[in-house]
């Protein structure tokens, strides 16, 4: 099915067009032609021609007259729109210009001379004969950039009248008699001035007189010839003047009123003109910014100018010279210097005005250990120094800087790196370091003296809080408050007190605000708070239970007490959870974890459920739990609701309550049980829980009483390993319950004795490769039998003797010896 | 991202360019960062460090990632004797590991250095502190005092 789409771009203005294809390559902007009718003769109206090298060179024997062809026809029919720009960058066109090619470079520059050019750039090998003297006179021109490749003579014609051209750059080329002069003559609208890497050559006179002129740019750094010409320069506009040469005859400089910024290079031929380099000064007198590279010694005599104006200077240069050049800078501010041919001399001669009364920094490149003295002078004398940047000539140091005292005299060579470090460096230093000392930091400099104010871990122990005294404890809460309340501060990673004893000293003189603490902890947004104390009776903040930030909350008691939970809690963002020796009432428990969404790791250590009926877990994220309610307090008759379905480890040690509903442990790869029975006899629902855990890989089961195992007890088919300690009878009836074990580890007690020749267990058959049996004693040798005689696959057999006396543990191990050599089994261990 | 795909490179002060090598990519939360973040060309810049630090914070990657990945037979405890040893260098080389360990973001190792250096000031003097680290003591003997006084708790200890 066909669409119409509509052809926009074909019916653009024209002008849009060409200004679309002005940045192609010029062959590209050509090959559009073939578009459509109306494309067909766009390219000729393009308003900026550029022939490159590229271009240039893909021109071949059979092409390169309809190039011709088409350069003719895009430049020299005058009836066209006036061109832009004409640029040719073509440094080979010599060697194209073999007769078969012969283009015809200076037909082309005459075309757009005609098509009125406002900009020529013009990249050739040289100029030589190129140049059409029509170019010379071109009233349209506004830019004119010619770059030789080799360094030839530019032959500029006797008429010359550029009077619209702004910019004038000429590089590379070499300037014979007064044709500087007659190129730049007619320029009244002349701004910006630039001979670079060219050569003047038998000249009389360079002579600049342009009002207009705002940069000027001379790089005379090739010399050819005598030096012995005059530069008269006379351009009252100029802002910035660049001159790198060798000090010629003479120079005539005059009005350079708004000069903000020079850069002088200058050095000495044979003709010792250095006298004539402090007219080059007189006529530069103004400047505010002076870079100068000189490597010899201009006579600073009483003609010498004073540079009222100068505020910065570089200088690349002498020692000797600089000490004596800055009585001329009377207001200097900024100094930057790169020193050679250092002489180690000590300096005692008057300091220069400017030390004592301006200068604020200096910066000195490239320091070497001779440069001791001249930065002792600079260090002794500036009185108003603000910043000495020393570069250090060394690969691994970078900029040392040093902050002046308005007194400071006295100076350090050696380098102090750490006070410079980001704050968050020296912070994260200072978290290593046990509150007091980061706070004793603060006395070592200024740098350091809030900085503790910044550390992100806060952590009080027992033996800070005991070294504590009356004297001083008013200071501490001090900074405790100053260090939590005020919100303005970094968030805080962590608040860690352990004070045990903290009850103690809570006696009226201390009265520590521990609540207060935590709410200016929680204030701060902090991350992890960790508390250890006597008990949390009245000390935890509700605000600390709807902290948002909390990503781990870790609260241990010393004596077994009730801990309170707020009737509202949401730990929205918590993730590891963690409350030992606490006694949970009621619903308390739920209340604690029912908004922690994103849970992983929960962990109630020594706890007790006092008065619960019900114990809900239902977190989707949760990882790990571990619930041991070691001391049973009260009634029993509660049900322990578990819905986890990521749980990975799952440690339950309690007395076995009246119910449990455990499910979706799909994942589950570790479980830890320890459980025994009260005089509720709820042994039935213990069934329930392993029913929970039932596709455990690694189970440790902690029991000493009988579960029934009743059809309703589940067979563990992912079980792997076990981990077993209670009574043997079960445990060989247990076997039967975990088809797939492949490792089996034993402690029994209560044993009897017993001639077991019940059916073997399936894991027995095929699976169980690994049996280790802990504390063997005599009485064992039934059960020992047994597993041997009926465990088909195994590998290793490890029996640990109980080795409460010698003559015990010969006894068992010549009672097993017997036994394990008439076995044709594997590998068998004795320890 | 293996070694082969690896165009980031480090530039040092004194212009030697490194190649990033796949033990530092995987420490470095820096070069992670330019990864994910589509970019995995460009040079580093690395101020102010010299090519013999850049390649002993190669070391330590190597070592660190080798001995994760199970490639290298180390215990626990022989990675931090090497880590113990890896730190026994002079103040400067220490303070060049601890930017290049921050600019890369090589948080480990940024650990190992802060905690060394914490070890060099615990248990000092603020005098001492300063000698250690050629600080320049710029309080008032007034300001020195008032601040003392204010944190009295703190320096109630060691005889300072």
């Amino acid at each position: 099915m066909a669409m119409y789409v509509e052809d926009r771009i074909s019916n653009f203005p024209d002008h849009i067009r060409c200004h679309i294809l002005s940045f192609l390559p010029i062959q590209e902007a050509v090959r559009a032609s073939i578009i459509s009718t109306k494309w067909r003769n766009l390219f000729a109206s393009i308003s900026t021609v550029d022939f490159d090298t590229y271009l240039l060179c893909g021109l071949t024997d059979r092409n390169v007259d309809s190039f011709k062809n088409f350069v003719d026809r895009l430049l020299k029919f005058p009836d066209q729109l006036s061109l832009d720009c004409f640029r040719l960058r073509a440094d080979e066109i010599a060697s194209w210009n073999d007769g078969d090619h012969d283009f015809d470079v200076s037909g082309w520059i005459c075309a757009a001379v005609c098509r009125g050019v406002k900009e020529i750039d013009l990249y050739l090998d040289h100029f030589c004969h190129t140049l059409p003297a029509l170019l010379f006179t071109c009233h349209s021109l506004r830019t004119l950039t010619l770059v030789a490749k080799d360094s030839k003579i530019f032959e500029v014609p006797s008429e010359v009248c550029l009077r619209n051209l702004k910019t004038l750059c000429i590089t590379n080329s070499v300037l014979v008699g007064d044709s500087l002069n007659r190129l730049i003559s007619n320029c009244h609208v002349l701004e910006d001035l630039a001979f670079d890497e060219c050569s003047v050559a038998n000249a009389r006179e360079i002579n600049i007189q342009i009002p207009s002129l705002k940069s000027l740019y001379l790089d005379f750094f090739f010399s050819i010839g005598d030096s012995n010409y005059v530069v008269v320069i006379n351009a009252p506009n100029l802002v910035y003047f660049r001159y790198d040469s060798v000090i010629v005859k003479g120079y005539n400089l005059s009005n350079m009123k708004s000069l903000q910024k020079a850069e002088i290079y200058i050095w000495f031929d044979s003709s010792n003109y250095e006298t004539s380099a402090i007219h080059l000064f007189q006529g530069i007198c103004n400047v505010r910014s002076l870079r100068l590279t000189i490597h010899e010694v201009i006579p600073l005599t009483s003609r010498f100018p004073i540079l009222h104006n100068l505020i910065e200077f570089e200088f690349f240069g002498k020692e000797i010279w600089l000490v004596e050049f800055l009585h001329c800078a009377p207001n200097l501010k900024t100094l930057t210097v790169l020193l050679q041919d250092v002489a180690g001399t000590r300096w005692n001669i008057d300091p220069p005005s400017c030390l004592s009364f301006h200068l604020k920094k200096i910066k000195i490149l490239d320091y070497t250990t001779d440069m001791i003295e001249i930065v002792r002078y600079l260090l002794d004398n500036s009185k108003v120094l603000e910043k000495l940047i020393i570069k250090v000539m060394l690969p691994h140091i970078s900029y040392l800087t040093m902050n002046m005292s308005a007194n400071g005299k006295s100076w350090l060579m050696d380098i102090d790196r750490i006070s410079n470090f980001p704050d968050h460096i020296r912070c994260h230093i200072l978290s290593f370091l046990p509150i007091k000392e980061a706070v004793r930091t603060s006395i070592i400099s200024t740098k350091w003296r809030y900085l503790f104010a910044s550390i992100s871990t806060v952590v009080f122990d027992t033996y800070l809080l005991c070294g504590l005294t009356d004297r001083n404890v008013d200071s501490f809460k001090n900074f405790v408050d100053r260090l939590l309340k005020f919100p303005d501060q970094l968030s805080l990673d962590c608040f860690r007190l352990s004070g045990d004893e903290i009850a103690s000293w809570n006696d009226g003189d201390h009265d520590f605000d521990v609540s207060g603490w935590i709410c200016g902890a929680v204030c701060r947004g902090v991350k992890e708070i960790d508390l250890y104390f006597d008990n949390f009776c009245h000390t935890l903040p509700a605000l600390l239970f709807t902290c948002d930030s909390l990503l781990t909350l870790t609260l241990t008691a010393k004596g077994s007490k009730i801990f309170e939970v707020p009737s509202e809690v949401c730990l929205r963002n918590l993730k590891t959870l963690c409350i030992t020796n606490s006694v949970l009432v009621g619903d308390s428990l739920n209340r604690l974890i029912s908004n922690c969404h994103v849970l992983e790791d929960l962990t109630f250590d020594e706890c007790s459920v006092a008065y619960a009926r019900e114990i809900n877990i239902q977190i989707p994220s949760l990882k790990s739990l571990y619930l041991d309610f070691f001391f049973p307090i009260g009634a029993l008759n509660y049900v322990v609701v578990i819905n986890a379905p990521n749980l990975v480890y799952f440690r339950y040690d309690s007395i076995v309550v009246k119910g449990y509903s455990l499910s979706n442990m799909k994942s589950l790869e570790k479980a830890e049980i320890c459980i025994w029975f009260d005089s509720s006899n709820y042994e039935t629902s213990a069934t329930h829980l392993f029913q929970g855990i039932c596709n455990v890989r690694s189970l440790r089961l902690n029991i000493h009483e009988v579960i029934p195992l009743t059809s309703r007890f589940p067979i563990l088919h992912n079980l792997i390993e076990f981990e077993f300690f209670g009574k043997e009878t079960w445990l060989v009836e247990f076997l039967h319950c975990a088809p797939n074990l492949k490792t089996l580890t034993v402690l029994l007690q209560d044993v009897a004795g017993t001639r077991w020749n019940i059916e073997a267990p399936s894991c027995l058959s095929f699976h169980l490769k690994k049996i280790k049996i802990s504390d063997y004693t005599t009485d064992m040798i039934e059960i020992v039998r047994y597993l041997l005689d009926n465990s088909m696959v195994l590998e290793k057999l490890i029996i640990r003797v109980n080795a409460m006396n010698a003559t015990r543990a010969s006894k068992a191990r010549s009672q097993l010896l017997p036994l394990l050599k008439s076995s044709k089994k594997g590998l068998i261990v004795i320890l | 991202m293996g070694s082969t795909s690896t165009k980031i490179k480090l530039r040092t002060s004194n212009q030697k360019v490194f190649k990033v090598e796949e033990a530092v990519e995987v420490q470095s939360l820096m070069i992670k960062y330019f990864y994910e973040n589509g970019c995995p060309s460009c040079v580093i810049l690395v101020h102010s460090v010299s090519s013999n630090i850049l390649s002993k914070i190669l070391d330590y990657c190597k070592k660190h990632v080798n001995s994760a990945a199970g490639k290298e037979d180390i215990s626990l405890e022989e990675l931090y004797e090497w880590d113990a040893n890896f730190v026994k260098v002079d103040q400067n080389t220490l303070f060049d590991l601890i930017l290049v360990a921050n600019c890369l973001k090589i948080e480990s190792l940024l650990d190992l250095t802060c905690q060394t250096i914490a070890n060099m000031i615990k248990g000092k003097r603020p005098e001492e502190i300063r000698t250690t680290f050629n600080i320049k003591n710029n309080y008032t003997p007034e300001a020195e005092e008032a601040v003392r006084r204010e944190k009295k708790w703190a320096f109630n200890m060691l005889g300072v």
